[in-house]
């Protein structure tokens, strides 16, 4: 499974579920802005017929942003809580997008419930992770990840 | 028919947009129970009347597995109709979850239409016909 299908798989499987959950439009970017403020991150591990975790971050201002896009109600009604369920949500969702992306619809592989927490501000590059960033249309980043 | 419906996911946000989905449907529903797990939807089923579980598949303690086949083995729940509501999209989860018992399988991101259209599938078209 080389770089290029893994970012491939990145690539469509998050920008499906943004323009299908939240009608967020968004494109991979070689330079995506910085985060600003406190950065949420989501991450989930998956098994059976492939291992490894996804993980998904954005600030916490993002996080509001696409939890008000995803219930139809105002960025201020999305609290610190939301916006947590939402990253969780959104992660879960794209998981199950990228299986099939990668692996195929045959495969079988059994994806954990996703946990939410800070993270630092860094690029989240470590060896063996394929990260790619979005920037949406609001110019927010999204970083998207893959362990294998 | 009005339906009294339970919606089972781990994700408060996932049950909040099925409501809200519910809500822009032509479909009558009285109330809409919410369970957070398999486990919780189990307990709900035993203690309330349920016309039609909308079901998410990898959940903590009990799954989505457990609640459909825990319903097929109970005769006095065994009619209430599962539709499942899964990010897993393999063909292969689905097949399985169908043999076991449930009625309908919707992919996530859910979208108003697809739910509909599996609504209409596993209860048939009268359903969408609000009183």
């Amino acid at each position: 499974m080389n770089t290029q299908a893994r970012e491939s798989a990145l690539v469509s499987s998050l920008s499906l579920v943004l323009d299908e959950a939240t009608f967020v439009f968004g494109e991979p970017s070689p330079e995506p802005p910085e985060f600003e403020g406190t950065i949420l991150e989501s991450s989930l591990a998956f098994s059976g017929d492939a291992e490894g975790a996804l993980i998904l971050r954005a600030s916490e201002m993002t996080a509001m942003e696409l939890a008000s896009a995803l219930l139809g109600i105002e960025p201020d009604e999305a609290g610190g809580e939301t916006a947590t369920a939402a990253m969780g949500e959104l992660l879960n969702m794209a998981a199950g997008v990228f299986m099939t992306e990668l692996f195929g619809e045959g495969a079988l592989v059994q994806i954990q419930p996703p946990t939410v927490g800070t993270a630092a501000n860094d690029d989240g590059k470590a060896e063996g992770v394929t990260v790619v960033s979005f920037v949406t249309d609001e110019d927010q980043r999204l970083d998207f990840a893959v362990r294998l | 028919m009005a339906y009294r419906v339970l919606i089972v996911d781990d994700s408060v946000i996932i049950r909040k947009m099925i409501v809200r989905m519910l809500s822009m449907l032509p479909m009558e529903v009285t109330e809409c129970l919410e369970a957070f797990d398999g486990q919780d939807a189990i307990d709900k089923l035993k203690s309330e009347w349920v016309d039609l579980v909308l079901c998410d598949v990898n959940m903590p303690r009990k799954s989505g597995e457990d609640v459909v086949q825990t319903l097929a083995a109970d005769p006095m729940l065994k009619d209430i109709p599962v539709i499942i509501v899964s990010s897993d999209r393999s063909s292969a989860r689905e097949e399985r979850l169908i043999k076991m018992g449930a009625r309908g399988y919707v992919q996530k991101p859910v979208t108003p239409e697809a739910l509909k259209d599996a609504l209409v599938a596993s209860l048939g078209p009268t359903c969408m016909e609000a009183a």
